[in-house]
């Protein structure tokens, strides 16, 4: 009897330890005007006009910045690997959570990159009730960083510090494989 | 001391092995998982029969493959032999010579056989106007047929794509249908292919019938004219092109135009249970004209009946018609661009440009402009030039620096420019120096800012900062659609971004805001295509 309840003692224990861990990893949510921290990292939610959440890295810098040069400096800004960012999402989403994701339609990132088409930072811009959490926009930064690269002219480039590229991310191409 | 005996028929649960099932379950899971997702191998079986080992050695001399392509790089291309070729099959993917079918048909010998294993692509029909695709890999079979009639060989690609309220969950029906034999109830689409990846010809069924071209109201559409006026009603044209994608990235490799059919809806609206319109191209009766609806259609040929073509009554697929691949016409930079003074090489890589910009429905909707306005611009190149992309409206001609940096972005804001000459009151060339330069360049960067954030391609904006991102936010409706007007509100805040793009602007620096010129062409391109309702 007594191992009995010492044993039900150790599930219960273990039902709280994982509710626990459970909770950490997707019970945080994405509201406005907060900050929120991820694993390693921390962000700073604020609504704009259109009742959106806009995500920044609190470490960002450059998103208040101006580049040295004009956005028109640039004509030719594309993705070196076509489908590096589709692979980032598989990585960082299983397609049963895009498809959770799929009625907010996508996420709106901003990519600044330095001349040389490495991704110094992100934003992102996302539907105001998201169900992304922020451990999930912590990975898709990490892999941002470190699997999209941008190809740019260096004739284009000159003089300049950094530059933004935007996209809207449609779930409904990462989950029919089409996002370019 | 009061106890409480369980009832006899009671289980209790003993604690010590709910807790061993607890820690144990879970990785019995995992361990499922791992095992499910490891990769399926399957031997290859070799043949010796001579039949087939003639057949192979013709196939492999014919088209000889030059090594694995598996680049994954988008290749939007046309199937017109004129502008470029399809994506080449033969060059990535493979017959599996050891599972062939072998029998006679319509005076053929048939050697019938399914895809090497390796083959990671599957494919389907995309409607690229709604931006919709007809595929699913698990309701798609691909056959590789060798034909021959006694004196040579042919060979083509048989794609079946099925429809899902035919297979209602029954994967197993996909092998009922193969070019000897369907259901009687096959609803979907056949394709065949050249292994070249030239569109040879194309079936719609709906419950085991051949559904006629003629049923569908759709018509093969000259792209030159890509809007028809047939008494008094405009019909809506639908671009369909072949789309080829890797099944374990899901990346498309290829996007290639197959046809243009017109019609009241979905270039056609032709049935198989959400299936669209398939044109036959059959070479066999040659279409003929009549009338549907004050619509003039194309004739298919004659309703065969339950499971059978015209002319074969055994109940397979109609049969490819002939060798020669369908002749689509697909818009090329010699109809829109006066292309005399570049090289061939220049062409190509212009044509592949414009692909790109036909592929969205804002380039469609110039193109259809252009077109019915027998609108044609001198295209050149020029390395001297001031910018990488120009439209000079007093001489009507785009120029570009050179063409490894000219971008399908860039080609669509110049297209876009030549529209505005053409719409504009008086043109825009009375804009030059004067107040009005400015709305000129702002509108053009606005329409291109929207088109690529709402196409998912995306791009640099015309300016940085929150207020531009949440301006084109607001005025695609969350990057849904291109808007159809703007309210007083989002027409004060685009005044605005115009001060601050020629202040930030150097390029641009030089330019005059007239407050009084309102962004109109804009409205009147957006409004003249589909990209209003995504």
């Amino acid at each position: 009897m007594y191992n009995s309840l010492k044993i039900m003692k150790k599930i219960n224990l273990l039902i709280f330890v994982f509710a626990i861990i459970t909770k950490l990893s997707y019970g945080q949510t994405l509201k406005a005007d907060a900050v929120v921290k991820a694993n390693n990292l921390t962000y700073s939610t604020t609504s704009n006009s259109n009742n959106n959440l806009v995500i920044n890295n609190v470490n960002n810098k450059l998103q208040n910045r101006k580049p040295k040069l004009s956005p028109t400096a640039i004509n030719y800004f594309e993705k070196k690997d076509k489908t590096a960012l589709l692979k980032v999402f598989n990585k960082v989403f299983t397609t049963t959570r895009i498809k959770e994701l799929l009625p907010e339609n996508g996420i709106f990132i901003n990519f600044y990159v330095n001349p040389q088409g490495k991704v110094l930072e992100v934003n992102f811009s996302l539907h105001k009730n998201t169900l992304i959490t922020p451990i999930e926009l912590e990975q898709l930064e990490t892999e941002i960083k470190r699997d999209v690269t941008f190809d740019l002219q260096p004739k284009e480039t000159k003089g300049g510090d950094f530059f933004v590229f935007s996209e809207f991310i449609r779930y409904s191409r990462v989950l029919d494989g089409s996002l370019q | 001391m009061l106890t409480q005996q369980p009832l006899p028929y009671m289980i209790i649960p003993n604690p010590k092995k709910l807790y061993r099932l607890f820690v144990f379950f879970p990785l019995l899971l995992i361990g499922l998982n791992y095992y499910s997702c490891r990769k399926d191998s399957k031997s290859a079986s070799t043949t010796t029969d001579p039949v087939i080992l003639q057949a192979k050695s013709w196939y492999e001399s014919t088209y000889p493959a030059s090594g694995a392509n598996t680049n994954n790089s988008l290749i939007t291309q046309s199937s017109n032999s004129t502008t470029g070729s399809a994506f080449n099959f033969t060059q990535h993917i493979k017959p599996d010579w050891g599972h062939t079918t072998s029998y006679t048909r319509l005076n053929d010998k048939v050697i019938e056989m399914p895809l090497d294993s390796g083959a990671k692509y599957n494919f389907g029909l995309k409607n690229q106007t709604a931006n919709k695709l007809y595929a699913n890999l698990k309701y798609s079979s691909s056959y590789y047929l060798v034909l021959n009639d006694g004196k040579n060989y042919e060979a083509y690609l048989m794609v079946v794509i099925a429809d899902s309220a035919y297979v209602k969950n029954d994967l197993t029906k996909l092998s009922h249908n193969t070019y000897r034999k369907h259901d009687a109830d096959f609803s979907g689409m056949v394709f065949y292919f050249t292994p070249k990846g030239e569109y040879v010809s194309g079936y719609l069924y709906k419950n085991g019938q051949l559904v006629p071209s003629s049923a569908s109201t759709a018509q093969q559409q000259n792209s030159n004219n890509s809007t028809l006026k047939t008494n008094s009603v405009e019909a809506q044209c639908t671009d369909y092109y072949w789309e080829v994608y890797n099944t374990d990235t899901g990346a498309i490799v290829s996007l290639t135009y197959m046809y243009t059919l017109c019609g009241s809806d979905d270039g056609g609206g032709g049935g198989g249970g959400g299936a669209p319109a398939v044109n036959q191209c059959p070479n066999s009766p040659a279409p003929t004209t009549t009338s549907i609806n004050g619509l003039k259609v194309n004739s298919a040929p004659a309703n065969p009946g339950t499971g059978g073509t015209p002319g074969t009554g055994d109940g397979g697929f109609p049969p490819p018609p002939t060798t020669t691949a369908c002749p689509v016409n697909v818009p090329t930079v010699d109809t829109l661009l006066n292309t005399n003074n570049l090289t061939q090489l220049q062409k190509d890589s212009l044509q592949t440009i414009l692909n790109q910009v036909l592929s969205t429905c804002l380039g469609q909707a110039l193109n259809n402009y252009f077109a019915q306005n027998s609108v044609s611009f001198p295209f050149t190149a020029n390395p001297h030039a001031a910018n990488p992309a120009q439209y000079n409206p007093a001489s009507g001609a785009i120029t570009v620096q050179n063409f490894a940096g000219l971008t399908p972005d860039g080609l669509q804001e110049e297209l876009f420019h030549a529209y505005q000459n053409k719409t504009m009151p008086g043109g825009t060339a009375q804009y030059i120096g004067q107040p009005g330069s400015a709305n000129i360049e702002f509108e053009a960067k606005v329409l291109r800012d929207m088109n690529s954030i709402v196409n998912g391609t995306g791009g640099g904006f015309a300016l940085t900062g929150a207020d531009y991102n949440t301006f084109i936010e607001n005025i695609t409706s969350n990057y849904t659609s291109l808007p159809t007007s703007f309210t007083s509100a989002q027409l004060s805040t685009y005044f605005s971004l115009m001060s601050q793009f020629i202040q930030d602007s150097p390029g641009y620096s030089n330019d005059i805001i007239n407050p009084t010129l309102n962004p109109e062409a804009i409205f009147t391109i957006t409004n003249s295509s589909s990209c209003t309702t995504h």
